[in-house]
């Protein structure tokens, strides 16, 4: 079986939309025959519908995944395939133009990975035969609004990426990971930081130079340091060697979590998440057993509150805390979820 | 057998030859078959009826046309593209729902181009239910065309590939091979009814009344006859030749030839123009006639009103690269043969010689009498044949069984669809089917309760939209 999956995510920035797609990928590669990866273009503005400047045709890049595609011929493997997935469908209305072109009688799956304008539904028919894959049931809510056939998987955890969890003593400090966006609010918690506290280190590129600036000025004597281009190795250390890693992310309407897989990276380096209270957020963490360590969105106060908490905690209450929450991620989130929805012939319903 | 046939207009809702072809293929094999024909809303079908030839006329589909982009509308530029590229959802669902009413054993395809005809192939492939596309125009043009901005061609070629065409000559057959092939294809010239014997003919002695009849559209080359017209009647002066143009067309067009029949004095009063005529009047107004001229172009798909010509008792001048030249070929017509449509000298030298006497036309309408009845006669020819590949083609009623609950399914998503769309504009408070619905043994009692609601909001919908 052949499955042709394009992305309108543009592949030359790395999120967790990014992440989480190449997981996926690479994880159904094993049960299926040949896997289309297209992804599109760095031309392509996905972050508003192209018909509000008028109709622009598109072009691929293709990555080195099953056959060299490109033009035209996608829209042949479209019409033949028998399983299609549309990632980030909401991006643009390119995804209506390529679901036209698969065949009825073959399964579309479509996923949401965080960009909502609103464009989609309007023009949207849904059918039998489409699937709306989400990636969490806050995001399968959402999409449950406007189409039938709407389900959730919950996929994010590595367990092979676990590392040897550090003594919380040879622990010092908090990080925060992802890009420097402002829904992921790093100036918040800059702002949250005082002069007196444990290190916090951001960890992240900003796109936006006028954002980085003002984030480095605020910053002014506090012990909060940014890095912006640091290897992999040091990125996993820095947080394997802190208290907690925050996710201090706010629900802008457009630019909303829809999972959180920034949690699990805590987790794999051993290092306890603590978390504003987005409901996606809230939904891993309490699948997760670890409501204790969310934060009110926004609040100074409750971050400061949910810090010291930690601070306070014993050596073995943290380690078997992390424990905990790593069994349940193993449990819960593996890449393998996806794989009997995309495999077998079911109907969804949220 | 059960056939379920589609085209985008249908009598007394005419375009050209297409439309009439269909009612009369239809009206041949009713008799052998219970035939629904699903079509556009029009004026003349509002409701479902039965057509005087046995076929039941369902208006279900919103033309294209309804998407345009004008002020006011509801279309956004996507729905306007999709449509025009040959996807229109609305439809595709009422198809849907129609074949799980109908159940056919066959769905034989017409004029589509202007309903949306990928989404309606689609269906049609879905159902599982035999297809088969009567070709009697380009459709494969559509998706050639540069004008469409949404490329579903490679959808269009795959589609293709799982159903049956049946061309009305080897040009269109070609014509309709530049986009995939169809999994089978027939070449089967259309019928025309053909008297028993060759009719009388009404006056013995002129033969100096030519005729056009048909769309007056370039294509047809009417400002070529008239030309030639001129000429001849130029060179014969005082000879009492008349041209009578029988039809209907483009504004600007007729607007063109007008002018050019009234251009030449000595020609103006000569020719005269009359409206478009229903089938019936028509076949009784061509034998008043003693010529016809159809010189029509090389890429014309078939070409009936040269064979109805024929059948009325009244020689025809064709032209050699005509596609249907090539079924009627016979030396000793070719004093009736042009070389093509702007062949203007060869049509003036036929009227001449006609007014002249040079030609029996008598000799000559018998030959093309007979010629043409026998590969063209609806009755002993097309319909015998025709019936055979639908009947070798279409399925066993219990096949239909194993589409049922898909079909079904989906028919339950087109009202769900119908009723939140509506919803949005007015306070509508419809029963929810949900998908678990589908399952069981309650398909067909559940088709029954979907037919009545999804006809009311089809027409409040097709109301809104209007």
């Amino acid at each position: 079986m052949k499955l042709v999956a394009v992305s309108l995510v543009p592949a030359f920035r790395f999120g967790g939309g990014e992440k989480w797609q190449l997981e996926c990928l690479q994880k159904l590669k094993c049960f299926f025959e040949e896997i289309i990866y297209v992804s599109v273009s760095k031309n392509l503005d996905t972050t508003q519908s192209i018909y509000s400047t008028g109709f622009k045709k598109y072009d691929f890049e293709t990555e080195n995944w099953g056959s060299e595609v490109l033009g035209s011929e996608n829209f042949e493997y479209i019409s033949v395939c028998k399983i299609f997935w549309i990632l980030q469908y909401q991006a643009s209305d390119i995804s209506l133009e390529l679901i036209l072109n698969v065949p009825s009688n073959s399964k579309v799956f479509m996923t949401n990975l965080g960009c909502e304008p609103a464009m989609f539904f309007e023009n949207y028919t849904p059918q039998q035969n489409h699937c709306f894959l989400e990636i969490s049931q806050f995001s399968a809510k959402r999409t449950a609004r406007f189409v039938p056939n709407v389900a959730y998987v919950w996929c994010g955890y590595e367990y092979k990426l676990e590392k040897q969890m550090i003594s919380k003593a040879h622990r010092q400090g908090f990080v925060m990971v992802g890009r420097l966006l402002p829904h992921k609010r790093p100036d918040f918690l800059i702002d949250a930081w005082s002069k007196t506290s444990q290190p916090l280190h951001i960890i992240g590129s900003c796109q936006d130079e006028r954002f980085f600036e003002k984030l480095k000025i605020s910053i002014g004597d506090k012990p909060v340091k940014i890095y912006s281009d640091i290897s992999n190795f040091k990125r996993d250390k820095i947080i394997s060697e802190s208290l907690g890693l925050i996710a201090s992310s706010s629900s802008e309407p457009e630019q909303s979590e829809l999972l959180g897989l920034v949690i699990f990276e805590a987790l794999q380096n051993g290092t306890l998440p603590i978390v504003s209270s987005i409901p996606s957020y809230i939904e891993i963490m309490e699948a997760l057993g670890l409501m204790e360590w969310v934060f009110e969105c926004d609040s100074v106060e409750s971050l400061r509150n949910v810090c010291s908490s930690l601070e306070a905690l014993s050596i073995q209450d943290y380690c078997s805390l992390v424990e905990s929450a790593r069994t349940k991620a193993r449990n819960q989130f593996k890449w393998d979820n996806i794989v009997p929805l995309m495999t077998k012939n079911e109907n969804f319903s949220y | 057998m059960k056939i379920l046939a589609i085209s985008n207009f249908f009598p007394p809702n005419v375009l050209g030859g297409y439309e009439i072809g269909c009612h009369d293929i239809l009206r041949g094999i009713s008799r052998d078959a219970d035939i629904h024909l699903v079509t556009s809303f029009s004026t003349f079908y509002s409701h479902d009826s039965n057509n005087n030839i046995g076929v039941t006329v369902c208006p279900i589909f919103k033309p294209c046309s309804a998407y345009s982009i004008r002020p006011n509308s509801k279309t956004n530029i996507f729905q306007h593209e999709r449509a025009f590229s040959g996807y229109i959802p609305e439809n595709v669902l009422a198809l849907r729902d129609k074949i799980s009413k109908f159940k056919p054993d066959l769905i034989y395809l017409f004029n589509i181009l202007g309903i949306g005809p990928v989404g309606i192939l689609e269906i049609c492939v879905e159902s599982g239910i035999p297809t088969v596309c009567h070709l009697m125009d380009e459709w494969d043009g559509f998706f050639t065309s540069k004008n469409r901005r949404i490329d579903l061609s490679s959808k269009w070629k795959t589609l293709k590939a799982q159903v049956t065409g049946i061309a009305c000559s080897d040009y269109t057959l070609k014509s309709n091979s530049k986009v995939g092939v169809f999994g089978k294809s027939f070449v089967l010239p259309s019928g025309v009814r053909f008297p028993m014997s060759l009719p009388l003919k009404r006056s013995v002695t002129s033969q100096n009344k030519f005729l056009y009849f048909g769309q007056l559209h370039p294509g047809k080359g009417i400002h070529r006859i008239i030309e030639a017209f001129n000429e001849a009647l130029f060179l014969c002066p005082n000879s009492g030749a008349t041209l009578t143009i029988i039809g209907r067309g483009e504004p600007e067009y007729m607007k063109k030839i007008h002018n050019m029949a009234l251009s030449e004095s000595h020609s103006a009063s000569s020719i005269r123009f009359l409206p478009y005529m229903p089938k019936q009047k028509l076949m009784n107004e061509i034998p008043n006639f003693d010529l016809t001229f159809c010189p029509l172009l090389s890429v014309e798909a078939f070409g009936y009103a040269p064979i109805e010509s024929a059948a009325a008792g009244v020689p025809v001048v064709i032209c050699r690269d005509m596609p249907l030249f090539s079924y009627v070929e016979n030396d000793s017509l070719s004093p009736l043969i042009i070389k093509n449509q702007n062949d203007v000298g060869g049509m003036r030298q036929i009227m001449i010689n006609s007014i002249n006497q040079k030609i029996n036309l008598d000799s000559f309408r018998q030959i093309q009498f007979h010629c043409f009845k026998a590969k063209f006669d609806e009755k002993t020819v097309f319909l015998p044949r025709i019936l055979k590949i639908l009947s070798d083609l279409s399925m066993p009623s219990a096949t239909f069984e194993k589409h049922m609950d898909s079909v079904v399914a989906n028919a339950c998503i087109y009202e769900q669809l119908l009723s939140s769309r509506l919803s949005k504009e007015e306070n509508h408070s419809g029963v929810k089917f949900s998908m678990s619905n589908s399952k069981g043994g309650r398909l067909v009692k559940l088709a029954k309760i979907i037919e009545n609601r999804v006809w009311e909001l089809e027409k409040k919908l097709f109301k809104n939209l209007t």
